[in-house]
């Protein structure tokens, strides 16, 4: 009975949004009832912080949509852990709606990486035996002490019925219990950032002008390799390379950005969505391996709009990568008062830049060390 | 054995893509340019072949992020690319002549309804050799032309769509400088966007009422999300129509009434916030006479509504009494 209190309480707790700290066996989020209207596409985004100064090592996870039913799913549900540093930005302000979860959080959001993901009404996963994936507590504000853990839920809901419905979501990821010889990093890439450079109509590859790769300093073993673009971002292909350079054989999907629809070892076509490689099933990059990831950016040709900017010179088309993304705009005249001295806003390049409205090309992952010999198998390490 | 089933894992585990991308639409933009309060309408150009305009789409669950984008197409590749120079169209009024042109590009907001809206966008109207940027707000909503509502229409299923905005410029020459204009836009996209993906529009419920010459009451609900601000600043805008035209149209400036209420100036219209968890509701009470002239009859209508700047329609099904003095109103 006690024990059952005890439940009810953290639960209660947790779904204030603010959670106290403590040697807690999980982290429940539990995201608001909200109704679908029929014919609806939408993406909620809720996230918790959590106080702590210490990691959680998380050793499994279980994501629940109970209210997927018939024409109501989920298409996606996706679980991201904040490792900026200014978790004090993100306020606790219910579901907010927003494709990508770009609309909420401070300058440094996309410093997330997916650490679950279901779209099934409920779908429980464990981490490869002696592994756990380390959620470390993210600064309140630059320079800080680690203080919380940010955990954003986003599940996009559809409901193709004809009639309203109520849908809920819940996320338990739960704390390994024992025997763990390994712990996994979640880790941020984002070197293909400086090539990502589309003049106005125009779709091309960072790979034009930058060979983005991500470098395990040892032999190492990836969980949940995935990517990050924003709006104009059309795929991302990540291909395994050895230690000369030369492409690993691992055709797995399909990039319809590149010519021919070059399979690769990972590929994301949606920026709400990026998917993942398995969270459980370990891929082996060796010492002098890497992965080479790269992105398609579209600005306006085909599937949105073309990114509108301030001339800063005039005739010549705002927005660089030395120099950054243009101020935004959003009707293009001769002289604009969104503009700084009323100057032209015109369509723009898309670059790279901190701002919602500017890109992002980044790969995320959770990578642990190998076992002597570079298996990924630890389960027999003492 | 062991590697194709670890190639299984993978792929089974990738999710892919299910944010739809909506491929740009273009139209031939018929336009027309009137000033209602002094009777007058400029006689505007159909758009040539080779005028269109491209329309692309950047669909979002946020309201403040969900929109469309105009511009004048490419000629080459007007599906693919905005021209690099407005597009101007001539009109005549009286006899003088004149040319009117939208922006370069500009955004406007798009709901789950393909309801559309934008403040302050510069349209140059040059008549009889003089030029004036004319702020205009385009709705497919409800505009306001002098005391006069106008109301466009949303991105419907066959792709038609009817923006109409309202604007006045002291520096136009006679006989449109210094009176209310009113300015319609309207095409059919092809291809048709799909809307689902959109931003969700507010929605009317619960309608019911009865409607009498002297005096007809009106309840309903309006229910939109949270994240989709309101302006308590806005007039409440309501139109009620049905087989023999107008019923109800009521422009009305608003101010707080008791325990969170409002109410409108002349006291026939309240709008009750009703507390709910998932989204914002309002009772929407109105209590008036029938617009004059109007006829009572059996048949299907609609009801619209613009409240706090929030709108939404609804079709409606009036039942007349035999001697068309009474009407009972409900939802359809």
């Amino acid at each position: 009975m006690l024990r059952a209190l005890a439940w009810i309480a953290l639960a209660i707790l947790t779904v204030a949004g603010d959670v106290a700290a403590r040697q807690r066996p999980t982290i429940t989020v539990k995201v608001p009832r909200f109704t679908l209207q029929p014919s609806s596409n939408v993406e909620l985004c809720y996230l918790v912080r959590v106080a702590s100064s210490t990691p959680f090592e998380m050793g499994g996870w279980k994501i629940q949509h109970p209210g997927a039913n018939g024409p109501v799913q989920p298409s996606h549900g996706l679980v991201y852990v904040y490792t900026g540093e200014r978790a004090a930005e993100f306020t606790s302000q219910g579901i907010v709606q927003s494709r990508g979860c770009l609309d909420l959080g401070p300058d440094d959001r996309d410093r997330r990486v997916l650490v679950a993901s279901s779209a099934a009404r409920s779908f429980t996963r464990k981490m490869p035996k002696g592994v756990a994936v380390e959620l470390a507590p993210a600064p309140n504000a630059p320079g800080g002490a680690p203080a919380t853990i940010v955990v954003l839920v986003d599940v996009n809901w559809a409901n193709n019925g004809t009639r309203p419905k109520t849908v809920s979501s819940k996320v338990v990821l739960q704390r390994a219990k024992k025997g763990v010889v390994r712990a996994a990093h979640l880790i941020i890439d984002r070197s293909a950032d400086p090539g990502i450079f589309a003049p106005p109509f125009t779709r091309h590859s960072t790979a034009e002008l930058v060979d983005a790769q991500w470098k395990p300093a040892g032999d190492s073993c990836v969980l949940g390799l995935s990517g990050q673009m924003h709006r104009h971002g059309k795929c991302l292909g990540v291909d395994h390379l050895d230690g000369a350079g030369q492409l690993i054989d691992t055709p797995n999907l399909r990039n319809p950005c590149e010519p021919g629809d070059r399979r690769q070892l990972f590929v994301g076509a949606d920026f709400t969505d990026p998917g993942a490689l398995s969270f459980t099933t370990p891929i082996a990059v060796r010492a002098g391996e890497a992965l080479r990831y790269f992105c398609w950016v579209d600005n306006g040709i085909n599937g949105g709009t073309v990114r509108l900017g301030c001339e800063t010179t005039p005739n010549v088309t705002p927005g660089s990568v030395e120099g950054g993304p243009a101020a935004l705009c959003s009707i293009a005249v001769p002289s604009s008062s969104e503009c700084p001295n009323d100057a032209a806003c015109v369509p723009a390049n898309a670059v790279a830049g901190p701002s919602v409205d500017d890109e992002v090309c980044g790969l995320t992952a959770l990578v642990y060390d190998a076992a002597p010999g570079g298996s990924c198998d630890v389960s027999s390490l003492p | 054995m062991m590697k194709p089933l670890a190639v299984l894992l993978l792929i089974a585990s990738s999710a892919w893509a299910h944010l739809i991308p909506i491929a740009p639409s273009t139209c031939g933009l018929a336009i027309d340019l009137a000033a209602p309060g002094a009777g007058i309408a400029a006689a505007v150009d159909a758009p040539s072949p080779s005028d269109v305009v491209r329309v692309s789409y950047e669909p979002d669950a946020s309201p403040t992020r969900s929109r469309l984008q105009i511009c004048p197409g490419d000629a080459a590749a007007p599906s693919t690319r905005c021209a690099t120079a407005v597009s101007t169209r001539s009109f005549t009024l009286g006899g003088a002549s004149g040319t009117i042109a939208l922006p370069l590009a500009f955004d406007m907001r798009m709901l789950s309804s393909g309801d559309l809206d934008t403040s302050s966008v510069p349209i140059t109207i040059t008549l009889a050799g003089t030029s004036a940027v004319v702020p205009f707000d385009l709705r497919t909503g409800f505009v306001v032309v002098g005391d006069a509502p106008v109301l466009g229409s949303p991105i419907d299923v066959g792709g038609a769509v009817t923006i109409v905005g309202s604007g006045t410029s002291a520096t136009l020459p006679a006989p449109l400088g210094g009176t209310p204009l009113r300015l319609t836009l309207s095409c059919t996209l092809a291809p048709v966007p799909d809307l689902d993906q959109f931003a969700l529009a507010p929605r009317l419920a619960k309608v019911r009422g009865t409607l009498r010459a002297a005096k007809s009451t009106l309840t309903m609900m309006l229910e939109s999300e949270f994240s989709l601000a309101p302006d308590a600043s806005a007039p409440t805008i309501l139109s009620v129509t049905g087989v023999g035209g107008v019923l109800v149209e009521k422009v009305m400036s608003m101010h707080a009434g008791a325990r969170g209420r409002t109410v409108s100036d002349d006291g026939s219209l309240t709008i009750i916030p009703i507390r709910r968890a998932t989204e914002r509701v309002q009772k929407i009470v109105l209590r008036g006479p029938l617009a004059a002239g109007a006829t009572l009859a059996t048949g299907a209508g609609d009801v619209a509504l613009s409240a706090q700047g929030l709108t939404a329609r609804r079709g409606i099904a009036v039942k007349a009494n035999r001697r068309a003095t009474k009407a009972g109103v409900r939802e359809r």
